[in-house]
């Protein structure tokens, strides 16, 4: 039943979520967003473990942006000093942690568009009346994310079939490498572009003003549900975050 | 699939697209992992076994050279190994200087890699494999995007390394190629290997 909602209910879905992310600075509330945001994809089979499991190799960036914003927005009780530098506080932990509730709320709702194809996102958004230019431009960045993590991965491999075990490198290395990693990508990221306007060109992009569609999206009962549930759901968070 | 490779000899690995000669070059790399079985190098299980360690002893180079290019100078590039842990010895840079002089380079030291073209991209990118000093090379279709003469240099210098005592597998559709420096030719058919005659 989820997995026909319509392209335009699931942007709503993921705009009444990530709204409250981004407008609440509470914990509890954010921890709740997140379980609900859990829940939805759960239900549209986002494939949301492969996703999970992906970013728990990045875990230590995550805690690093953690204790960094600790140490930025440093309020409340300290909890560690060195030579009379607080690097944290209990304040900046609860900020931090805020921080990734927000970030993992981004990415799990982010996750139910992957369950739509991107012809359907550039209809959706073209019957919203969005430019197709800036539709189109959506859904290339859509298709071209899939093959940057997959260049990302590769180049990863290349370095360390150079002998270079990224695992066992302090820190800063680390760092370092990972300069060495998205300088490529960059390049190559707008190589890619180039060419893809040139090919664009090659094959009449906007040579008509007015442009026609074989799919027509259409709501059905279970569009308008959703969408009344999730504009509710969301006020009331808002409500209850600004009012009690 | 039950097959042991000598580093002592060239394996030419061949057969139609889609055939599984690269997953078969990045499984004897360890990028990929069987699902099944085991792949042994140098008797020790591959899955025991770092990407970097193997890196050390293999030298792989990929179909699409821009995969394996990371710095911004063709130089920079051949040290970038040694320059990341921060040698400076002497010796490494008269050895850039060499490959940059055997892989016809000499007068691109300072270009920016990604401007060169295909065939400059996979000499380097070859180059900077070979900088490593590997034991091994796992080759996937070398010769592309490589003309006549370059093809020449290419095979000059695989037959340079071979007489040196690095074996390799050249994962190709170049017959003339491979036939040149194989001793031995396997395809892939279906799944199944298949002995040809060199």
């Amino acid at each position: 039943m989820f997995k026909r909602l319509d392209v335009r209910t699931k942007i709503l879905l993921v705009l009444c979520l990530s709204t409250p992310a981004v407008l609440i600075q509470d914990p509890y509330i954010l921890a709740g967003v997140l379980i609900i945001s859990i829940i939805i994809s759960i239900l549209l089979r986002t494939g949301l473990k492969r996703v999970l499991k992906s970013l728990s190799r990045i875990w230590y960036i995550f805690f690093t942006l953690i204790i960094v914003q600790s140490i930025f927005t440093g309020s409340g009780k300290e909890l560690l000093s060195i030579g009379g530098f607080t690097l944290l506080t209990g304040g900046g932990i609860i900020k931090g942690v805020e921080f990734m509730l927000r970030l993992l709320i981004i990415i799990v709702s982010a996750t139910i568009m992957a369950t739509s194809n991107q012809r359907e996102i550039v209809q959706g958004l073209n019957q919203w009346k969005v430019p197709y230019e800036i539709s189109f431009m959506v859904s290339i960045a859509i298709r071209f994310l899939p093959m940057l993590a997959a260049e990302i991965k590769n180049t990863l491999i290349a370095i360390q079939l150079r002998g270079i075990d990224p695992r066992k490198l302090k820190f800063l290395k680390r760092m370092k490498l990972y300069r060495y990693i998205f300088g490529p990508i960059l390049i190559n990221t707008v190589k890619k572009a180039q060419k893809l306007s040139i090919a664009m060109e090659a094959r009449a992009f906007r040579a008509y003003p007015e442009r026609t569609s074989y799919l027509i999206l259409r709501f059905t009962g279970i569009d308008y549900l959703m969408i009344s549930i999730s504009l509710a759901s969301m006020a009331a968070i808002l409500f209850i975050y600004y009012y009690f | 699939m039950d097959l042991s490779i000598s580093r002592e000899i060239c394996t030419a690995i061949t057969g139609l697209n889609g055939s599984g000669k690269t997953t078969l070059g990045k499984l004897m790399t360890g990028i990929l992992k069987p699902e099944k079985g085991s792949i042994l190098l140098e008797g020790r299980d591959l899955s025991m076994i770092t990407l970097g360690q193997t890196g050390r002893k293999i030298g792989y180079l990929f179909q699409n050279p821009d995969l394996q290019i990371f710095t911004l100078s063709v130089k920079e590039e051949l040290l970038f190994t040694h320059r990341f842990f921060g040698s400076s010895d002497k010796d490494i840079e008269l050895e850039a200087d060499r490959m940059l002089e055997l892989f016809h380079l000499s007068g691109l030291k300072d270009h920016v890699p990604f401007n060169l073209s295909r065939g400059e991209r996979q000499r380097l990118a070859l180059a900077a494999v070979m900088m490593n000093g590997p034991g091994y090379l796992i080759l996937d279709e070398p010769t592309t995007g490589l003309d006549s003469a370059r093809k020449k240099i290419l095979m000059d210098i695989l037959k340079g390394q071979l007489e040196n005592g690095t074996g390799m597998s050249i994962i190709s559709h170049d017959y003339d190629f491979i036939g040149e420096l194989s001793d031995r030719i396997i395809e892939i058919d279906e799944g199944k290997l298949i002995e040809k005659d060199v």
